[in-house]
């Protein structure tokens, strides 16, 4: 699954057949991603999927092996960096340090021979709309974490690029900055009415901020689509493991009563989908942790036995950390209530067949 | 950058020429003499011969013997003055001299910035003035070490930038004392700099004229026999002298930077 | 740390060697000042008080004229070879990969060589019967006579004494120099000259002034190279300063004439520093302390 279209006539930013090859080594296989003008979409994947070899293809910064990127409908793949109106927010910032804040922002005005009118005028905007009052004549080195990072957006947007790219900007942020600052560039993206193209290997980051989400791995385009859809519906076991936070099970298709039944223990569900292998009917089921039914354990019930062995305290989710008789760990999340089950309590776990992911296995 | 347009390449290529230039320029005329230091036609000993009269004249040649044998002293104790002053001066701009690191950082590497000649003559002047002395080997080493002290300063400064003294407390709440601290912890870490240090003072004093020549007078040392000679015309042996220090710098750097290297490679750090 | 680690701590490291400075280079300077305010008559030094040195370099233009002389040079030795540097140490690291510190070391090593031998050997070169003219001869063609014994030989010589230390302090620059600036300069807008001269330039700036200051300030009082290598024409101030302590042995003349170099040499140290603004160069501290 490599394509995607909107059917729209012109997409406003095109990214089509292009892959990236160093020597032996391939970075990029023949990836399509199509961005409409108001969109954020996230880039998800794990370190060396090759999602910071996309970001640079599209700004230039690289050139694609073989593929070709349009610009509201203009070839781009030729021009550098300075040439294709892009803004760029780097992981470390990259401010000029020997620049003043003022001079970082009026930098790409600058480059790009605005009137001065102009320059001023999106050096207040920016002050404004990015709160750095105050700030504006101080050098980066004399700035927190947060405030170099707001700096490092502004001289991204002071342009009003075509497009907005982001390369795992909030990785060097403590924890509430980040969570502050997610809301922040979403608010900054829904304001601009630009496209922003967000790189991330944290999976929630890419689904509080983002419209669509592109999960990549190995160079390849594993899934694109709107982000619930990618969470609910994961298509592929990478995607189902790489995304939220699930747990796996080894399990086999029993085609006479048309279940899954798990390998490890005594429990089986049913499944309606079709199962392609005619000789292998061997599955891999995912089920998020947050999806797990637990209920005290009584004379038959019909789930995977288990004992609370931890519960660890997350604001407000309570996690579960249950052990089953073949002393497997498996989370369980729930939301916090007031009668929490106690340590050693003997539970059932199970869950609804409509909410977990099975994929045949090997796939 | 993005893209390796033809004009990139073309940079590249010059710059790789300029390069290349830049090494013949400086090594040209030392494999010249080297060449020279091996014929019998010392003015164009081309195509080369491989005699080694001059070497041995050169062995046999007492003025030259106890030239060196000046100069190594000097080198010396000119490396080990330096590279102790330049380390002491380094652990303090970096530890302890807190806001005047700069002002101080300036101060010690002063001499670099005030030519030879003038450190020479204004040494001489000195202690002719204040102790009517002509000057010796002891004020020749302890000029000479005022000028390597900087270049050890610098030198041990650039390696130590990167260090992290919390290593130090790190190691005292172990158990260690101070002085173990340093040993264990600290010394291992950095004695790639306190040797190239020692090399470095060591033959930039064994080679330079200006300082000891003016605090020396008459007592020979290497460079000014050489200066001696090249005034009255050049003979082989000086050749030979020559190619001998060049080698032995040389293998210096190069044993240094092997050393190194294999240092590196260990998992250490 | 307690106070009185501190302090010892303090006097120990940074004490000790300042007061060897002091003693061994301040002061040496100061009895150089002191000289300069004698006379030498009969190779002998009278103590008596007069600026009447001061007065001689004041007008006899022939002093005036070796230091123009070498000034020009200095500023045209010191100018060529940080343009030769820059190239130089930008192709070493940015191309240089694994090799970065042997092509370095490389060029710098011959700096160790000391200025006699390597004297000797450019003059083995380029003498009249040295490398460059003796094949020229067998080619055929006339020997490059501007070559040796004139102010061509001495500027070849003094780029040949200097150039591995401006190489060094460029290549230690640009080593520390965060590339990655520059894609965030291109992706600002920032063409290729652009980038250079606003970010590549600047930042990189207080290292080739330091190169520079490495170069013109030991070339301003070279009396080695042209005494060997410059012509009849060529007298420099430094060459001049060791003949007064040399072969006329006039000491004190010489001593005022060390001074006027030490004065010009601080001032120029001063303009460099006080037009350099560190901040603006990219200067963030001195490590960690």
């Amino acid at each position: 699954m490599n394509a995607s279209h909107d059917g729209v006539a012109t997409p406003y930013i095109r990214i089509a057949g292009v892959s990236r090859q160093y020597g032996q080594v391939r970075a990029l296989h023949d990836l399509s991603i199509d961005i409409a003008k108001h969109e954020f979409i996230a880039i998800l994947g794990p370190s060396g999927s090759g999602k910071s070899t996309l970001l640079r293809l599209i700004a230039g910064l690289d050139r694609p092996s073989t593929g070709r990127i349009f610009f509201e409908g203009a070839d781009v793949t030729d021009l550098p960096p300075y040439k294709r109106g892009i803004g760029m927010v780097f992981q470390e910032f990259l401010l000029f340090p020997h620049r003043t804040v003022r001079e970082n922002l009026a930098f790409p005005l600058r480059m790009t021979n605005q009137p001065q009118q102009k320059i001023l005028e999106r050096l207040d905007w920016a002050e404004a709309i990015l709160s750095l009052r105050g700030l504006m004549d101080r050098y980066p080195n004399q700035l927190s974490g947060g405030q170099q990072q707001r700096v490092a957006l502004g001289r991204g947007l002071v342009t009003h690029p075509t497009l907005l790219l982001l390369d795992e900007p909030l990785a060097n942020l403590d924890r509430e900055l980040r969570n502050e600052m997610e809301v922040e560039i979403r608010r900054y993206q829904k304001q601009l009415g630009i496209p922003f193209v967000y790189v991330t290997h944290n999976q929630e980051e890419a689904l509080s901020m983002s419209d669509r989400v592109a999960v990549i791995n190995g160079g390849r385009l594993e899934a694109l689509g709107e982000r619930q859809t990618i969470y609910d519906n994961p298509p592929t076991p990478f995607v189902a493991r790489f995304v939220g936070k699930s747990t796996r099970f080894d399990g086999a298709f029993n085609p006479a009563s048309e279940q899954i039944e798990l390998q490890r223990y005594n429990y089986a569900f049913p499944y309606s989908g079709a199962f392609e292998r005619k000789d292998d009917a061997r599955a891999e089921i995912f089920v998020k942790n947050e999806r797990f039914q637990l209920s005290l354990w009584a004379a038959g019930a019909t789930g995977i036995p288990c004992t609370v062995a931890d519960i660890v305290l997350r604001g407000p989710f309570v996690e579960y950390i249950l052990e089953t008789e073949a002393a497997e760990r498996i989370i369980a999340v729930k939301p916090k209530t007031s009668d929490l089950s106690a340590l050693g309590t003997k539970l059932s776990l199970s869950w609804d067949p409509a909410a977990c992911h099975v994929f045949p296995a090997g796939r | 950058m993005y893209a390796q347009a033809s004009n990139d390449r073309l940079t590249k290529w010059l710059m790789g020429a300029i390069l290349v230039a830049a090494y013949a320029f400086l090594y040209m005329p030392i494999i010249h003499i080297l060449f020279a230091s091996m014929s019998s036609r010392p003015n164009f000993p081309y195509p080369p011969e491989f005699d080694f009269g001059s070497y041995i004249r050169l062995y046999t040649n007492t003025v030259y013997q106890s030239a060196f044998l000046n100069s190594l002293i000097i080198a010396t104790c000119t490396s080990l003055l330096s590279t102790v002053l330049g380390f002491l001066a380094t652990v303090g701009v970096l530890r302890f001299a807190g806001r005047k690191a700069l002002v101080y950082a300036a101060f010690f590497a002063g001499p670099l910035f005030v030519s030879e000649i003038l450190l020479g003559i204004s040494s001489m002047s000195l202690y002719y003035l204040a102790f009517e002395l002509q000057g010796n080997m002891v004020t020749a080493i302890i000029a000479n070490s005022v000028h390597c002290f900087s270049f050890c300063f610098l030198i041990m400064a650039a390696l130590l930038y990167r260090y992290d003294w919390r290593m130090n407390e790190a190691a005292v709440v172990c158990g260690a004392s101070p002085i173990r601290a340093f040993f264990e912890v600290m010394l291992p870490l950095t004695w790639s700099g306190i040797l190239s240090s020692l090399i470095v003072a060591f033959v930039l004093s064994l080679n330079g004229l200006d300082i000891s020549f003016y605090l020396l007078g008459a007592t020979p040392t290497m460079p000014s026999v050489a200066w001696g000679a090249l005034r009255y015309g050049v003979k082989p042996e000086l050749y030979a002298l020559s190619s001998i220090i060049n080698i032995l710098v040389f293998a210096a750097i190069a044993g240094l930077y092997f050393v190194a290297r294999s240092d590196r490679n260990q998992p250490a750090e | 740390m307690a106070d009185p680690d501190n302090r010892w701590n303090r006097r120990l490291f940074l004490h000790l060697p300042a007061i060897f400075l002091v003693l061994f280079f301040v002061l040496p300077l100061m009895a150089l000042v002191i000289l300069s305010f004698w006379q030498t008559e009969n190779y002998k030094i009278v103590r008596e008080w007069s600026a009447l040195n001061y007065v001689t370099l004041a007008t006899e233009s022939a002093y005036f004229v070796f230091f123009v002389r070498s000034l020009f040079l200095a500023i045209g030795v010191s100018i060529f070879s940080v343009a030769v540097s820059w190239p130089i140490a930008f192709f070493i690291v940015r191309h240089g990969g694994r090799y970065k510190l042997i092509l370095s070391l490389l060029l710098a090593v011959p700096f160790l060589s000391g200025e006699v031998l390597r004297l000797i050997a450019l003059q083995g070169m380029l003498g009249p019967t040295g490398l460059v003219n003796g094949v020229l001869l067998k080619l055929g063609s006339a020997p490059l006579r501007f070559i040796m014994y004139s102010n061509w030989a001495t500027f070849i010589a003094l780029v040949y004494l200097y150039l591995p230390m401006v190489v060094t302090t460029v290549y230690l620059s640009l080593l520390n120099f965060d590339f990655r600036l520059t894609s965030a300069a291109s992706s600002c807008g920032a063409n290729r000259f652009q980038v250079f001269c606003e970010i590549v330039w600047p930042l990189n700036l207080s290292g080739t002034i330091v190169g520079f200051l490495l170069c013109f300030i030991p070339t301003l009082s070279a009396s080695l190279a042209p005494r060997f290598l410059g012509g009849p024409s060529g007298t420099l101030y430094g060459m001049s300063i060791a003949q007064q302590f040399g072969e006329s042995g006039t000491w004190a003349l010489g001593a005022a004439m060390g001074v006027v170099l030490f004065l010009f040499s601080i001032a120029v140290l001063g303009v460099f520093s006080l037009g350099i603004n560190l901040r603006r160069t990219g200067f963030t501290g001195m490590g960690r302390q």
